[in-house]
Parts: structure tokens; sequence; C-alpha cells
């Protein structure tokens, strides 16, 4: 049997979750622009030009070009919807907004940092993804000009790495720093539950 | 409410983490192990209710679960066609669910009926989340993209933290 006591602070932190993931569903497409040039950049700087391989902007569509391979892959724009997560986490949850600005913070940078390894990752998984896609023939053509910037032992870890971070990943790290930053928040909500007991 | 004040990582907190990402690791083992047993007892089920409240509600949907071994089941709803992937079925709060409860310190017991609730009330959202899925394809085509993205994928995460912290209610009460 569900209590109503219990239920008060739950629903109150889902309301706000739900309102502010709306309103960031509603800045997606300013935030989108912004942000993947934010994150573009450095992961170009990662690839380093190899095979001649940039992801390139135009508004909030990004797409992968391989300019020596004579290439060019959409990419999905959603990389950064855990990022509305953890805003939307941290922004729901009762607290002082000098811990949400600081650990808001924490959030944005950690999530950052992975989206432009996911997007250094992808550089190499989706032309060899696109390889494995080929008949024999024309694989067996192509091969040596991709494996002369994108070695083949790469792609099995790589591949791997991309595919868990996808699956699993993306979410659980959003979800891993606000438990982080929530939990002595949750926990001294408990210790004064219990004095409150007590007394 | 929550505290006010502007807390750091202390050892219990990290100890936490710690324990909830060895438990995203290990589940997220176990499933890539074991999909087919994820299959019939998860995927499998969550499909064909979804589909039988579809069609209770007199909504025209049709589930071939002849992909399975593939890894999905293709639900037709109108003249749309969902590709139903573990994704869908929103199996990441079940896992991510039990990661929380078994990390965060409390007794067995508490643990144990916190998984009793919790993981059925997951397992009904999940049915509810394809349903609607199904009713927006019938009645609102065009939105298709925004609700299966961006609305269920929050929705799920939301109501998953929204049962794990009414649990924690509980332990904190006992």
């Amino acid at each position: 049997m569900l209590e109503r006591a219990l239920l008060r602070d739950p629903l109150v932190f889902l309301l706000r979750f739900a309102a502010v993931a709306g309103v960031l569903y509603l800045f997606r497409a300013d935030v989108s622009g912004f942000y993947l040039s934010l994150v573009t950049a450095p992961a170009n700087w990662l690839l380093g030009g190899d095979g001649g391989v940039a992801y390139t902007r135009q508004g909030h569509e990004l797409s992968l070009v391989y300019r020596q391979l004579g290439l060019r892959f959409a990419v999905h724009d959603i990389i950064y919807q855990n990022l509305l997560v953890a805003l939307a986490l941290f922004s729901a949850t009762q607290a002082h907004w000098m811990w949400k600005l600081k650990w808001g913070g924490v959030a944005i940078l950690t999530l950052w940092a992975s989206h432009v390894a996911s997007l250094f990752l992808g550089g190499h998984v989706i032309v060899w993804d696109f390889l494995w896609s080929l008949p024999a023939d024309v694989r067996a053509d192509l091969l040596p000009r991709v494996t002369e910037h994108f070695p083949m032992e790469r792609d099995w870890l790589f591949s791997r790495l991309f595919g868990l971070w996808h699956t699993w990943g993306r979410q659980s790290l959003a979800l891993a720093v606000w438990a982080l930053a929530a939990l002595p928040l949750l926990r001294r909500l408990s210790d004064a539950d219990t004095q409150e007991r007590v007394k | 409410m929550l505290g006010i004040d502007t807390p750091g990582i202390d050892r219990r907190s990290l100890r936490f983490l710690g324990l909830f990402v060895a438990g995203m690791i290990g589940l997220g083992v176990l499933f890539e192990c074991l999909p087919v047993l994820f299959q019939q007892l998860y995927m499998l089920p969550v499909a064909h209710l979804s589909t039988a409240l579809l069609q209770a509600i007199s909504v025209d949907a049709v589930l071939d679960t002849g992909h399975l071994g593939d890894g999905f089941c293709e639900l037709a709803v109108s003249r749309i066609l969902y590709r139903i992937t573990f994704d869908c079925t929103g199996i990441f709060a079940i896992l991510a669910f039990t990661s929380l409860t078994l990390a965060y310190p409390a007794t067995a017991r508490q643990r144990a009926s916190g998984l009793a609730v919790g993981l059925p009330a997951i397992f009904v959202f999940s049915v509810l989340r394809i349903t609607v899925l199904g009713l927006v394809a019938q009645l609102a085509p065009a939105w298709i993209e925004l609700f299966h993205v961006y609305v269920m994928e929050l929705a799920t995460l939301g109501f998953m933290l929204f049962t794990w912290m009414y649990w924690l209610g509980q332990v904190r009460r006992a």
C-alpha cells in the first residue's frame, strides 16, 4: 500500500524534473547549435585531421566528413540529451542554488568530456561500420586507404567502447554524477528524520 | 525538503558511487551475456502487454515477435511500424534502479522490499511507455519523434527516480 506522506517529496521532484525538462526542450535547438560548437572543435583536434576527417556543423545538423575518402555521414544531433537530463536532475533537486551551480558545473564538464571522447571514437567507428556494410570487392578496394588512417586493430576496441557508451554509458554518467552529489543531501535528511523521531 | 548547504564528497558518498557503478557494470555484463533471458523475462512481456492494452482501447496494433533473435519485436500501429528494442522497453531504468537500491546503505530486507516494489512498478511504467507511443502513432503521428526520443525517455528516468526516492523515504522511516 502506498503511503501518501512518503509520496510528497518524490512527487515534487518528479513534477519539477518534468517542468525543467519541458522548458529545456523548448530551447533545444538553441542549445544544440551552441553546444555542438563546444564539442566538435576539440573532437576535431583529437582526430588530428587523420584521413582528412572532421565534424562539420550547419546549425544543429552535424556531419562527419572524410575528405580523402570522399565520404560524408549525417550524425544524430542528440548527443547532448544526457546533458539535458543532468540539468533537469540538478534543477529539480530541492537544494541551495550554490549547490546546483557547483554540481551542475561538474556535471556539464564531465558530460562535455565524455561527448568529446565519444565523437573521437565515432570518427573511427563510423568509417569501419560503413566499410563492413560494403560488398567484399568494394571493401577490398577501399580497405588500404581506410587502414592507412584508421588501423583495423583499433576497430574492435573502439566499436565496443562506442556501443557500450551508447547503450549504458550516457544516462549512467548523468545519473552517477547526480547520485554522488545528492546522496549527502538525502542522508542528511535521513539523519534529521532520525533526530526528529528521537525528540 | 532536501538540505540547503553546499555539500562536498565524503567517503560514504564515494562508496555509494563505487557500488552503483559496480552494480551497473555487473548488471550490464549479465545483460550482454544473457540477452535471451532478458528478452523472455522482460522484453516479450512488455511488448505483449502493451499490444494487448492498445487492442483493449481499440487501437489497431499487431505484434510480430519473429525478429526476437535479432534483438527486437515489431509493433505495427496504423501505418507505423515500431521496432521495439531493449532501449524502448526502459531496461536502463530497471538496471539503474537495481544498482541504486543495492548501493544505498540499507538492510538486506529493506533492499529486497525496494526491489519487490520498484521493479514491478517500472515494468508497468514500461508497458505504459510503449502503449503511449502506440497511441501517439494512432492519434498524432507527427509527434512520434518527440515522444520516442525525448518525452518517454525522460519520463522513464523521472519515474525510476520517483520510485527510488519513495523507497528512500521508507528506509528513512524504518
